[in-house]
């Protein structure tokens, strides 16, 4: 089954949909390649295989190419992601040296001519060194870059300004360039079934799998067990809401498998919940997309408080289902939390307490936030606006005369 | 020189003495050689009908040259007669020839009317004459008189650059208005608009009279006044991204601007033609009269019959223009009982008290007015050539003149419209600001300089209509002869006889109007970029405000509608929302928020602003308060890509279905976008409302919407009220 944009009228913004048709009318001829390192997994691989579907649905000449490499090429790109998050140790020169050769070298074998190519993330970055002479060509960073350790950056940004812009998801993620930054959110896709409408039983039926009680009032952080995402911060704050009104809290989320932090996280806030019924901690695998979908549905409120966050997508996700977020200020959460108006967002335990107090007090506030919330989502973060973004961004670079 | 090719081949060689030939000889042989000549030229007006024969009606000799002074009466073989005035001189092989080309006769002409020279003809008398104001201004002798390109109707020769003398061709027995009113005017009244009298040619038979030249001041001028619109009309359309340009929408509008305030001083002008026209005494000639009954009457039957003669020529030739121009002539004719009605209106001349009619200019329009420096003058008091001399002395509502002028000014503009080589770019919505502010320059400048003469209708709404009823007919009179003339500009009175318009005060409801052109939905699609800067303090926000682009200053003041759109309650720019929420600092935010981009004329003006509130918020703190918690701001900007949308509105009905469901991004484009950074100084709906559908009510009310305080939803929201309100007007 192929997406078709078609698909999306009953959930995007009235309208919208025809100026997607119109807008790729008039780019109708001029071809669009994406370059990444995979067509599996979550992230760039994720949104290549909605948005490829919907562009070509659309009448655009899309692509789609896959830079390949040995382990030991992945084995770097890993580290370098790992890198431009945060401070890490230096990487030897001649491996980074290893990494940009191989990645080129895939220019060799890929049909890159087009009138826009869209390279991905790291792995297929250094492919610019081989540009050919047509075409405009524009990197997809999708991670935050602020923090990335100096010596990876400086070996990096001399192939990212070789492109002849780059598309961050926001400006706080960008560093210093010389070439047009660009800023492109996020989507969700309202379709899939992380978002799609879900009947009661199914919510139940759901809900009735994980064990999770509907008898009280029910707080939901959705985020990977890791020490950014300050899941005691998120147990204190319960705490001390529950103290005025009895509620129950569901931490669900991933990340724990084979990683050592993952799992100190996650038998820490065990620990914290040990003996209180009302607190579950939810280990879901990767591909938990129905389970998430289910317990946001069934929230009442929506919480998402980490330190650190990238974009934080999982806000819009919750958004879209019409619950009220208390989100931190990290990452991209404040674009999405309009503050008294699709959520709150909160600086302290004590202030995201106070919130949840109010919020589930007050059933008109949360469907008025909530309310709000969805259709924010619906102007602003639903794949169909990604499809128009990228639809622009083809205009853009290769607009004539 | 071209007046030689003109020379057709003549008969064999007369035997006429070449150093005296006898007048009926000459003149005889010009007689027999005119009808061949005649139809190449440019001034003779029976082109098209077949001449019959011709006969020489009188001549006499022109003293100090070998040439005569000539009159020839034409008939056409469909029973017309003409008389054309064709002075002759036998040229080097003794074969007659103009004599206008002759320098020697050209001198001795005004030599002739300098001494006051009279000439006996076989049956009447040429009286060569000056004016009082002659003797100081006429030249030397010896000076240079050149032939210049002539006029439809009339031969000119300029004598040293200093004084014209215009011999008319085709004469009729009267006094020509281009004598009569001139010499009123440079005698009787102090209005200097016009160039002096200096002299004329009358010749006299059985007691009429009948003009056969003027001589007047000759305008050392820059051009007419089409002509210098043109150019401007040219820098205008280049600059506002036509011919290929950059688009450069702030020089456009100044250029407007001053195009605007020259309308103005015409207007004037013309104002003051009419009061000093209006001032000849009771009982001389050129005295106003009241406009009766029987005047309106005329008039309307005139107009009634040239609408007719019209519609039957459209018809009859609409097979033959190119598709654009016959579609919207297709749906005037399916309408023509609404024209016929729009086309009754000067009732009204007789509604509110006595209306005078006056001597009006009769063929007034751009060509007609030189401009030296700032200063006009008018010219070519003849009339409208085609139609009969009588008819042209009689007297005239002086709207007509004013339809006229506003006429000329739409053609001006739709002229320079379609040289404009601009594929893609919007440039029709420019013309028609153009047209709105040098028109309403043109009929402010006017009335305020009239204000309260008796040759006007007292009330505005019965002014407003007789105007437009004479536009209507200037516009009919233009549909004959674009037909006859230039199929491709049929368009032009098309347009403007399809304005939605109802004499009477009575005007067509909102609802059935019929727009002059399609309202074309656009929509945008935004993409964001980082300006690469960031604001800790309320300092560096002020400082980087002063370097940004300008683009960043709209997208934070404008574009965010785009983003939130259907929220409303928070501050309506983010650098208010900025100061509040990241800063802390409410008083600078709401001061902030206080700025409303709607009222400034460009963004230089509105960066000023929000640059000097800054500066006065910082002056009385001790400390600049910056971000302790909350976020830096990130000065961004924004392209947008234009999107058509392929959706059209033909009236308002459709008009508000579009925009019940239309993108949100659209309702910011026309409202905003098109206000503040396509500079066409309005959003695009109230224009339309206003120029397509003539509701001037609405248009007002629908630049009076205000997005900045509500946000496009309830924007679209409001938008649609108005409509209904204006669709259920008149509804009953």
């Amino acid at each position: 089954m192929s997406l078709r944009l078609d698909d999306y009228v009953e959930v995007a913004p009235r309208g919208s949909l025809d100026l997607l048709h119109r807008l790729a009318e008039q780019l109708g001829g001029r071809r669009f390649l994406n370059v990444n390192a995979s067509r599996f997994g979550g992230g760039s691989p994720e949104l290549l295989g909605r948005l490829v579907p919907l562009l070509a649905d659309l009448g655009i000449d899309v692509g789609w190419e896959v830079v390949v490499g040995d382990p030991e090429f992945y084995a770097t790109v890993h580290l370098l992601e790992q890198a431009i998050q945060g401070p890490a140790n230096a990487l030897p020169a001649g491996r980074l040296q290893a990494y940009a050769e191989a990645a080129a070298a895939n220019a060799a074998t890929l049909a890159l001519e087009a009138d826009l190519v869209l390279v991905h993330d790291l792995a297929p970055m250094p492919l610019v060194r081989r540009r050919p002479t047509r075409g405009a060509w524009v990197w997809a960073g999708h991670r935050d870059l602020s923090n990335a350790s100096r010596h990876v950056w400086n070996t990096l940004r001399q192939d990212v300004g070789r492109y002849d812009a780059a598309v961050f998801a926001l400006p706080k993620f960008a560093q210093r360039l010389r070439i047009p930054m660009l800023i492109v959110h996020p989507s969700i896709d309202p379709l899939s079934d992380k978002n799609r409408e879900l009947s009661r039983a199914e919510v139940q039926a759901v809900l009735d799998r994980l064990a999770v009680p509907t008898d009280k009032p029910l707080l939901l952080q959705v985020s990977p067990f890791a020490r950014a995402s300050a899941l005691p911060d998120v147990i204190r704050t319960y705490r001390a809401a529950k103290q005025y009104i009895d509620c129950r809290l569901v931490l669900a989320g991933g990340g724990v498998g084979d990683n050592p932090e993952g799992s100190a996280v996650l038998a820490a806030v065990r620990e914290m919940g040990a003996g209180d019924p009302d607190l579950d901690a939810l280990v879901l695998p990767p591909d938990a997309a129905l389970e998430i979908n289910a317990l946001q549905r069934a929230a009442t409120v929506v919480l998402h408080t980490p330190q650190r966050a990238g974009f934080g997508l999982a806000v819009a996700e919750a958004m879209w289902k019409g619950k009220p977020v208390i989100g931190s200020m990290a990452g991209g959460i404040p674009v999405q939390v309009i503050y008294e108006v699709t959520g709150y967002t909160v600086a302290s335990v004590e202030g995201a307490a106070f919130r949840i107090r109010q919020l589930l007090q007050n059933p008109d506030l949360r469907a008025r936030l909530g309310g709000a919330a969805r259709e924010y989502v619906r102007r602003n973060f639903l794949i169909t606006r990604q499809v128009g973004d990228c639809l622009a961004l083809l205009a853009r670079m290769t607009r004539r005369g | 020189m071209p007046e030689r090719k003109r020379r057709a081949p003549t008969r064999p060689a007369s035997p006429l003495s070449r150093q005296h030939p006898p007048v009926r000889d000459l003149v005889s042989a010009m007689a027999a050689v005119l009808p061949k000549r005649l139809p190449g030229l440019r001034w003779f007006g029976g082109k098209g009908r077949t001449i019959a024969w011709m006969t020489p009606m009188d001549a006499a000799p022109l003293p100090g040259s070998d040439g005569f002074l000539a009159l020839f009466d034409v008939a056409y073989t469909d029973g017309g007669h003409e008389v054309y005035q064709v002075p002759a001189v036998a040229d080097a092989d003794g074969a007659p020839a103009d004599a206008l080309e002759d320098p020697t006769f050209r001198t001795a002409l005004l030599q002739g009317i300098r001494t006051g020279a009279t000439l006996a003809g076989q049956n009447g008398t040429f009286y060569l004459r000056p004016t009082a104001a002659a003797a100081a201004l006429v030249p030397a002798p010896g000076t240079p008189a050149i032939l210049v390109a002539g006029e439809q109707s009339n031969s000119s020769v300029v004598f040293g650059g200093e004084i014209i003398l215009k011999l008319f061709r085709k004469v009729e027995t009267g006094i020509n208005p281009d004598d009569e009113i001139p010499r009123f005017l440079t005698d009787a009244t102090s209005f200097r608009g016009v160039p002096p009298l200096i002299g004329s040619i009358e010749y006299e038979t059985a007691g009429e009279r009948t003009t056969l030249a003027i001589v007047q001041v000759y305008v050392q001028s820059d051009g007419d006044a089409w002509t210098l619109i043109q150019q401007r009309l040219h820098d205008y359309f280049t600059a506002a991204g036509g011919n290929g340009a950059e688009p450069d929408p702030a020089f456009s509008r100044a250029l407007a601007a001053a195009d605007a305030k020259e309308a103005d001083r015409l207007g004037r002008l013309t104002a003051q033609l009419h009061l000093a026209l209006a001032s000849a005494p009771a009982g001389t000639p050129l005295a106003p009269e009241p406009i009766g009954s029987q005047d309106v009457a005329t008039w309307q039957a005139e107009m009634a019959a040239q609408l007719e003669q019209a519609l039957a020529a459209a018809r009859a030739a609409l097979d033959r223009l190119p598709p654009a121009a016959r579609r919207p002539l297709e749906d005037l004719l399916a309408d023509d009982a609404h024209l016929r009605e729009n086309l009754t209106g000067l009732h009204h001349l007789l509604a509110a008290g006595p209306v005078q009619k006056i001597r009006i200019h009769g063929d007034y329009h751009l060509g007609q007015v030189l401009k030296s420096g700032t200063e006009f003058r008018i010219i070519d008091f003849e009339g409208e050539p085609v139609r009969p001399l009588a008819q042209r002395r009689g007297k005239q509502c002086a709207l007509k003149d004013v339809a006229g002028m506003l006429r000329s000014y739409a053609y001006a503009v739709e002229a320079a419209l379609r040289a404009a080589d601009a594929p893609g770019t919007d440039l029709a919505s420019w013309a028609d600001a153009w047209k709105a502010g040098v028109r309403s320059a043109f009929v402010d400048g006017y009335l305020a300089a009239t204000q309260g003469a008796p040759f006007l209708p007292r009330d505005r709404p019965s002014l407003d209509t007789v105007l437009s009823v004479f536009e209507l007919d200037k516009a009919v009179y233009e549909l004959c002869y674009e037909i006859a003339h230039r199929p491709d500009w049929v368009a032009i009175p098309v347009a403007a006889l399809r304005r939605p318009f109802l004499p009477g005060g009575r005007t067509v409801p909102a609802r059935q109007r019929i727009a002059t052109e399609p309202f074309r939905f656009g929509a945008c699609l935004e993409l964001v970029e980082f300006v690469g800067v960031r604001a800790e303090n309320e300092r560096q926000l002020m400082e980087l405000l002063e370097e940004v682009p300008l683009d960043s200053i709209y997208y934070h003041t404008h574009s965010f509608f785009l983003r939130h759109k259907f929220l409303a309650g928070t501050y309506p720019n983010d650098f208010a929302n900025w100061a509040a929420g990241q800063v802390r600092d409410r008083t600078l935010g709401e001061r902030l928020a206080m700025v409303d981009p709607g009222t400034f004329p460009d963004l230089a003006a509105l960066r000023d602003e929000l640059v000097a509130v800054i500066d006065d918020h910082l002056r009385a703190l001790p400390m600049v308060p910056g971000i302790l918690l909350g976020e830096p701001f990130e000065f961004l900007q924004s392209w947008l890509v234009e999107v058509p949308t392929g959706q059209e509105a033909t009236n308002l009905q459709e008009l508000r279905d579009v925009l019940l469901q239309i993108d949100l991004t659209a309702i910011y484009y026309h409202l905003m976008e098109a206000r503040m950074r396509l500079g066409r100084g309005q959003n695009d709906f109230a224009a339309w409302v206003e120029q397509a559908l003539g509701l001037s009510a609405l248009a007002a009310d629908l630049r009076a919407v205000d997005p900045y305080a509500h946000g496009l939803e309830r924007t679209r929201a409001r938008l649609v009220q108005l409509c209904d309100v204006a669709l259920a007007d008149g509804a009953d």
